[in-house]
């Protein structure tokens, strides 16, 4: 292992000082400005805290004295499956071996500093820096996103179509896909849908007939636009948000438009023979997500869940959902192992933005079984994070990490996607205090 | 006129001696209706005078009531301001809502047809200018506009309409 890894840094170094495109093991051509691992990074952010004890930890109902052990995460963990005292009805997997035989699994990783609350188990994830207690729920974070990194530095800059960030819920977190960073900000932001909105019954409601527009009357608005804007001396960059070209913004609008009208028919996170009333707001968020990468193959997708967080006040609906979204990620990768460019292209990592306490709260669901706070005791700060992608690139069925001696932290996912998309070493020092999650890969 | 106005002014201060001050605002804006029969009153010498940005609220109820004529309902505005929370590229949410205005059977029959535009062009442009841009085009704004509909004759009222409501201009105050 050693050895494989002096020999790819060697290799790394000597593609550092190239400027020319090269071919990835995968057989692709890097965009980039330095070596890329992999051309697709698929994020997924466990949102509302997930214990490590009912996932890698596999104790089910052991933990509260009531029942087995097991592992109710099959499609992502390896282990056997609780078989009685079943909070849940099991669903068949998605995936023929879980994903982490085709990954590595960081056991136990830290997420060590600021409060264990979701907006700043996010903030941490996805700008690689911790929070803390005065962060502004209604604004954009201080510090860059990991969007505006990708898009900054690749050469040429990447579009806004390759950087999603694809939210269950509104609140604070439509601020996540650019930061108040004066070299960084909007201008490099992603773009940001929150499916169940974008797509739930407002969506609907509104644009259900509304038509797409025709070239030619693009073209005409356009030219009568340019016109009034020539004449008038404040930008469209004064307005805040992110800003797509004409053309995307156009693809977007048409494929937003086609969704919901039925033109491209969504496919259900959801195992033969389970109706759609099982279906979550997670697992709705996968679904559009994956009709956004099979549409665009963007290049980094940020998704999160937040369904989990139910685990304040019912501890057996937390299995069920915790259930479902394994079987979402399952289902997801299996299905972008199923497209021509991200097949082996894509690299996925899956991490909870942090856990939750180790002692219940008073509060106990309909089968006597207490919940869970995450008040910012150790074992809220105690997470795992699955690494899956190529076997070329990153190692499979590797346990790093213990409950003696976490390895990583949270604030180690951006500066490990900008190694894996080939932007790291142009990040400038002081912005990202985290490392790369060097034992994933080969 | 000045004699009609003067006959009103009278009435309205005998009219004031026995009502409340409320009452007193009320009659004011009848008064001015009256006299001067305001429509639509430019507000802006030119547009450099504009350098606010609209808020979300402020932009969809602008357009709401620009082409419908009508003050939103508060459940609209609610759900538009909601639905343009969750896509972060706001230039493109605006499309979606203004052209989901635009498609309305209501707004149609608020604007005018693609004839009557044809008709008296210059007056068509002024009207833009005044109903959107709150202020006159210039000579300039009025000559340029008018070739570009005289030129293309395919250019609909709908063209023009959607342009102006996504403009840097409308977004500003």
């Amino acid at each position: 292992m050693k050895r494989r890894k002096f020999i790819r840094n060697t290799f790394m170094a000597t593609a550092g000082m190239m400027t020319a495109p090269y071919i990835l093991p995968a057989g692709t051509i890097s965009r980039s400005s330095g070596f890329r691992l992999a051309n697709h990074v698929v994020l997924v952010v466990f949102g509302g805290g997930i214990r490590n004890q009912e996932s890698v930890g596999q104790q089910y109902l052991l933990n509260q004295a009531a029942g087995p052990g097991g592992n109710i995460m099959p499609n992502m963990l390896t282990g056997a499956q609780p078989t009685y005292n079943l909070l849940y009805t099991p669903w068949e997997t998605a995936v023929a071996s879980p994903l982490a035989t085709k990954g590595t699994l960081y056991k136990h990783m830290r997420y060590a500093g600021g409060p264990t609350g979701h907006f700043n188990g996010h903030t941490a994830v996805i700008t690689g820096n911790y929070t803390s207690d005065s962060l502004n729920l209604s604004a954009n974070p201080v510090m860059p996103t990991i969007f505006e990194y990708y898009r900054k530095h690749n050469d040429p800059v990447a579009s806004a179509l390759n950087a999603w960030w694809m939210s269950i819920d509104l609140g604070p977190y439509v601020y996540l896909n650019y930061s108040q960073d004066p070299v960084y900000g909007a201008k490099y932001g992603g773009n940001y849908m929150s499916p169940t909105t974008t797509f739930g019954s407002l969506g609907v409601d509104y644009f259900s007939t509304l038509n797409t527009m025709h070239p030619e009357e693009i073209t005409r608005m356009q030219t009568i636009k340019s016109f009034l804007d020539a004449n008038f001396d404040r930008s469209v960059t004064d307005i805040p948000g992110i800003l797509n070209s004409d053309e995307n913004r156009q693809l977007i609008q048409d494929f937003m438009l086609q969704l919901i009208q039925g033109d491209i028919p969504v496919e259900y996170p959801l195992p033969p023979g389970i109706g759609l009333d099982q279906m979550t707001g997670d697992l709705s968020n996968i679904a559009v997500s994956w009709k956004v990468l099979q549409q665009f193959h963007p290049e980094l997708m940020v998704i999160n869940t937040t369904n989990l967080d139910i685990c304040h006040t019912n501890f057996s609906e937390y299995v069920k959902y915790l259930h479902k979204a394994d079987f979402g990620v399952g289902w997801l990768w299996d299905k972008i192992q199923s497209d021509p460019v991200l097949a082996n292209d894509t690299i996925m990592i899956c991490i909870p933005e942090h856990g939750r306490n180790a002692v219940p709260n008073t509060i106990p669901d309909a089968n006597g079984l207490f919940a869970y706070d995450h008040t910012g005791d150790e074992n809220s700060r105690d997470v795992f994070c699955l690494v899956v992608g190529p076997p070329s690139v990153v190692n499979q069925g590797l346990v790093v990490g213990s409950e003696d001696a976490p390895e990583g932290e949270t604030i180690d996912v951006v500066p490990t996607i900008a190694h894996i998309l080939g932007f790291k070493d142009l990040i400038p020092p002081g912005y990202l205090p985290g490392s790369i999650l060097e034992a994933a890969f080969v | 006129m000045q004699a009609s106005k003067h006959l009103i002014w009278v009435t309205l201060c005998g009219l004031l001696l026995s009502t409340s001050c409320k009452k007193e605002i009320e009659q004011e804006v009848i008064y001015d209706n009256i006299i001067y029969e305001i429509d639509t009153v430019p507000v802006y010498q030119s547009n450099a005078e504009k350098d606010r940005l609209k808020t979300p609220l402020q932009y969809i109820s602008g357009l709401y009531s620009n082409l419908y004529l009508s003050g939103i309902p508060s459940n609209v505005l609610d759900n538009l301001v909601i639905y343009r929370l969750s896509i972060g590229d706001k230039t493109l949410v605006n499309e979606m809502i203004l052209n989901a205005m635009l498609d309305s059977p209501d707004v149609l029959a608020t604007i005018p047809d693609d004839s009557e535009m044809r008709d008296d062009v210059e007056a068509f442009v002024e009207e833009c200018y005044l109903r959107f841009y709150l202020r006159k085009p210039s000579a300039y704004e009025l000559y340029a506009m008018t070739e570009m509909i005289d030129g293309d004759a395919d250019m609909t009222v709908v063209d023009v309409y959607r342009a102006f409501l996504l403009s840097n201009e409308y977004m500003f105050y």
